[in-house]
């Protein structure tokens, strides 16, 4: 439990500092380094990390959006055949989600292959 | 079995990872899209969010300072010239980038390179019409010529380059993230390309729709259902104007004969009727203040993000305020302390088709002046997005690219149209504005205009010093009378055009008796003027509504020019409506309805305002819409490209011959008269209106025509304004009608402290998400203006923000 907080925190950190100079696939490569140290087992490391990275972009969306208070989020949602824009933050939290939480099973799983060959 | 979980899990990651990053179909790339740092989220900042207050700038030797106003209008401070250009060019990229390449895009005939297959035909066709041929043309002569000129053009070119390698991947314009590409480095060329597009838009011809015309109607009806001057001529040089110069000779080839053959070919999409243009000047003695008042306002396609893109560029040399187009340098419509001026399309049939005969298939030697001359050839390389490029082998003679021929739009092997056109011309139109906006005087216009090749404009002057003036612009070839209404015979010398006419013989007028200037797309002068000057597409009602109303007003103040821009008085339903009325009442009605007799009631007591709350102004169009189909559908054959006869001449035919054999249609068994067409086509108009009613329980004018504003890429439609709420429509001085209207409003009086308004249907930014992409959008509709008089550095008052630029 500690160690998924811990996961929670340094995803979290790396997506709100380094995400505005690295695309989100070298993001992912960070993620998964960053699982492979602190080891919080498969589950837990895809549901921390998952939620950690769903999260962070969600809350950076949202951040934007009363910030800004523009309507791109609606005309965009229009532009992709969506009803409703909400769905577009929801939809990039979830792709934050997957993006965060296989890229962390990737770094836990290769550590545990890596000590098996020990 | 572990192993086995990890390769499943890591090629689903790196799946996930790559396939968000590309592009499906016309599916973006999701990830990259929906990036917060990256993807669109980061273009929801509006520009006085998210502004610097120093920019490093390479190359500049002072300091620039620009100052935005409310409406994020920048206010360009310079020390020189290549300076001030430099900086355009920066500031003009960070609003309009994305808009500004693809136009320049499509004039290189390179839309495919971004959507792919769909838009093959359209770049083979604007290849074809040697756009980018043209182009290369004037950047040699340019280079060659015009050094000083070719200068500035890299120095914008530098500043734009510069804002594009300063570029973050979370700035990049949203279409880009969308469309996934990327912007390539800006050129002098491709400001030059720029002003090609506009020719492109603004030109258009009938010669191949006229042959099949005279083919099947005979030259005698040809010459009276299109006559070369109107009753009415309303030219835009007054009539009453002594030509002071000997004309050039022409000599009319003996017996002339054109090809007589029907044209087979699927011709070019032209230049959409409503695309037009109104200005004017009023002198001093016709004003409240004793200053001359200067109008202008182009219609054009009604698009997001806006064709025009309002500045004020200054030096200590002089200060020059109005509208630009992104890509181009200086102010293209607009006015500095000394002089304002203002364009509208001068059309004239500029473009001439040619028949060509070659040796033989492979085409390499063709006919001309009875020997075998050689033909070149250039191979168009369309690059496709997700496909291999397409190759097109365009085929040139002397007279200029081969448009139509076995490859394209036509399905028989011996069509080879060749088309010559003064676009294609060596000319340097940039000098031109360059020019204008230093300009200080009437000699300094005239000799800015020399300059000026295509598209032909009329452009308005106004100065401090209290003149006006007008002069019709282009590079116009000496024809003699007819020449090149009709394919012509492209073997015979006969049929070349015999040179062009000189700028001083070009149509102007300087401060005339009756104190105003106008044009408004009409005829360009009185049949007294020694050259000819056909077009298919003169305007028949504003011209004259304009001079009626310029006529008769007297005091005139910048208020009442902005409300004559805005003026909805509907000239051609004043003039037919009573003579369709007429007609009607003396046919037999029994058979209306309740409908019928309601809206026939509203057309009579109708004041012929076109307001967008208005009904009888949808009633008449629908009415007058069927009506015209009912007269001249018969002409059309399927295959055959004609010309229909224009709403002008018809009504003309409807007043005065309405027993006339020509509203018969032979094909049926009983003879029709304008009285029985008029009837039915008054019944159709009932069933269309009633349809409309029950649909929509509206049959207001703004809700029938539904005016729309839409991104340049029309699948976006939802970074689009549609059903804009406005009155005004085709051949009325407010000239907004579905798709076209004033792109740019302007109105400038002269003087010490003189002032200055304008307003476009947009917003500064081309950016969606920023509340200055369509903030002026409202104004626009309502008939208001923003102030844009000229201001100084140090009493600028309530800046959004400053930026200052320095090396």
């Amino acid at each position: 439990m500690r160690k998924s907080l811990l996961l929670f925190v340094f995803v979290s950190i790396l997506v709100l500092v380094a995400g505005p100079y690295m695309p989100y696939w070298v993001l992912m490569i960070g993620v998964a380094v960053v699982s492979f140290f602190i080891e919080a087992g498969k589950m837990p490391t895809f549901i921390s990390a998952g939620l950690s990275f769903g999260l962070t972009w969600l809350a950076l969306t949202v951040y934007i959006s009363i910030r800004t208070n523009s309507v791109l989020p609606k005309r965009m949602a229009e532009l992709m055949g969506l009803d409703n824009d909400n769905l577009l933050f929801l939809g990039t939290g979830i792709l934050g989600f997957l993006i965060g939480g296989f890229g962390g099973l990737v770094g836990t799983m290769v550590k545990k292959l890596l000590d098996r060959k020990y | 079995m572990r192993y086995l979980g990890f390769i499943l899990v890591f090629l689903i990651t790196m799946g996930l990872g790559i396939s968000l990053s590309m592009q499906f179909g016309t599916i973006p790339p999701i990830g990259k899209l929906l990036d917060p740092n990256h993807g669109f989220w980061q273009n929801s900042y509006s520009e006085d969010m998210d502004f610097e207050d120093e920019l490093d700038l390479n190359n500049l030797s002072k300091p620039v300072k620009v100052i935005y106003d409310e409406n994020l209008i920048p206010h360009v401070f310079a020390e020189n010239d290549k300076d001030l250009y430099k900086v355009q060019g920066f500031i003009t990229a960070k609003h309009r980038l994305w808009q500004m390449e693809f136009q320049t895009m499509a004039a290189a005939g390179r839309i495919s390179e971004i959507v792919g297959p769909i838009a093959i035909e359209l770049d083979r066709m604007t290849r074809r019409k040697g756009l980018a041929f043209a182009a290369e043309n004037s950047l040699q002569f340019i280079q060659k010529e015009h050094p000083d000129t070719y200068e500035l053009l890299e120095a914008y070119a530098d500043g734009v380059n510069q804002y594009i390698e300063s570029l973050s991947a979370g700035e990049l314009p949203i279409e880009y993230k969308i469309l996934d590409y990327k912007p390539e480095m800006w050129s002098a060329y491709k400001s030059l390309l720029l002003l090609k597009y506009m020719a492109d838009m603004l030109v258009g011809d009938r010669d191949l729709e006229y042959t099949n015309l005279r083919n099947q109607i005979g030259q005698e009806m040809l010459d009276k259902l299109y006559p070369d001057f109107p009753e009415e001529n309303d030219p835009v040089i007054e009539a009453e104007r002594i030509w002071d110069f000997v004309p050039l000779e022409i000599k009319k080839p003996v017996d002339k004969r054109y090809p007589d053959e029907d044209v087979f070919v699927n011709t070019l999409p032209q230049p959409v009727e409503g695309i037009g243009s109104n200005n004017w000047a009023v002198s001093g003695s016709k004003t409240k203040s004793g200053n001359p008042i200067l109008a202008n306002d182009p219609h054009l396609s009604l698009n997001l993000p806006s064709l025009w893109y309002v500045m004020q560029l200054s030096t200590p040399a002089q200060s020059v305020k109005g509208a630009t187009l992104p890509g181009a340098l200086g102010i293209i419509s607009g006015f500095n302390e000394n002089i304002a001026w203002g364009v509208t399309n001068a059309t004239r049939d500029t473009r001439d088709w040619y028949a060509i005969q070659f040796k033989d298939e492979r085409r390499e030697e063709y006919l001309y002046d009875e020997v075998w001359v050689k033909s070149t050839f250039r191979v168009e390389e369309i690059k496709v997005k997700g496909q291999s490029s397409f190759l097109d082998t365009v085929v040139y003679t002397h007279h200029g690219p081969v448009v139509y021929d076995k490859n394209f739009r036509s399905d028989r092997k011996d069509v080879n149209f060749s088309l010559k056109w003064t676009a294609h011309l060596e000319s340097n139109e940039q000098k031109t504005f360059l020019l204008l906006n230093k300009g200080k005087n009437h000699g300094d216009y005239i000799e800015a205009l020399n300059h000026y090749t295509s598209p032909a404009q009329n452009f308005v002057f106004a100065s401090k010093d209290g003149d006006i003036a007008m002069k019709v612009q282009g590079r116009f070839p000496l024809k003699w009378e007819g020449q090149g209404k009709f394919l012509m015979d492209g073997k015979n010398p006969d049929f070349e055009w015999q040179g062009f006419i000189p700028n001083e013989h070009n149509p102007s007028t300087l401060n005339p008796v009756r104190g105003f200037v106008s044009s408004a797309n009409q005829h360009p002068v009185d049949p007294s003027y020694p050259y000819y000057t056909f077009d298919h597409s003169f305007e028949h009602y504003r011209n004259r509504r304009l001079n009626d109303r310029l006529k008769e007003m007297n005091q005139i103040t910048s208020k009442d020019m902005m409300a004559l821009q805005f003026d909805n008085f509907h000239l051609h339903a004043s003039e037919a409506l009573p003579v369709m009325l007429g007609l009607l009442d003396s046919t037999d009605l029994t058979q209306m309805d309740e409908f019928g007799t309601k809206y026939l009631n509203q057309l009579k007591k109708w004041n012929f305002n076109a307001f967008p709350n208005q009904e009888e102004p949808t009633l008449f169009q629908v009415w007058w819409e069927n009506l015209y189909q009912g007269i001249w559908s018969k002409l059309k054959t399927d295959g055959i490209p004609i010309v229909l006869p224009n709403k002008y001449q018809t009504t003309k035919l409807l007043l005065n011959e309405p027993e006339n054999e020509i509203f018969n249609n032979p094909e049926t068994p009983e003879r029709e008269t304008a009285r029985s067409l008029l009837r039915s086509s008054f019944y159709e108009m009932v069933e269309k209106i009633k349809e409309i009613e029950k649909a929509e329980k509206d049959y207001t004018w703004a809700n029938y025509k539904k005016t729309s504003i839409l991104h340049l890429v029309p699948n976006f439609r939802s970074f689009s304004h549609t059903n804009v709420y406005t009155g005004g429509g085709a051949g009325i001085l407010n000239a907004t009608s579905e798709r076209h209207g004033a792109s740019w409003r302007m109105i400038v009086e002269m003087g010490k402290g003189g002032s200055a308004f304008g307003i476009y249907p947009g917003g500064q930014s081309g950016n969606p998400g920023s509340k200055y992409y369509d903030n002026l959008i409202k104004k626009w509709a309502n008939g208001e203006y923003v102030d844009v008089s000229i201001k100084s550095e140090e009493n600028f008052s309530n800046p959004l923000f400053c930026t200052l630029f320095k090396n």
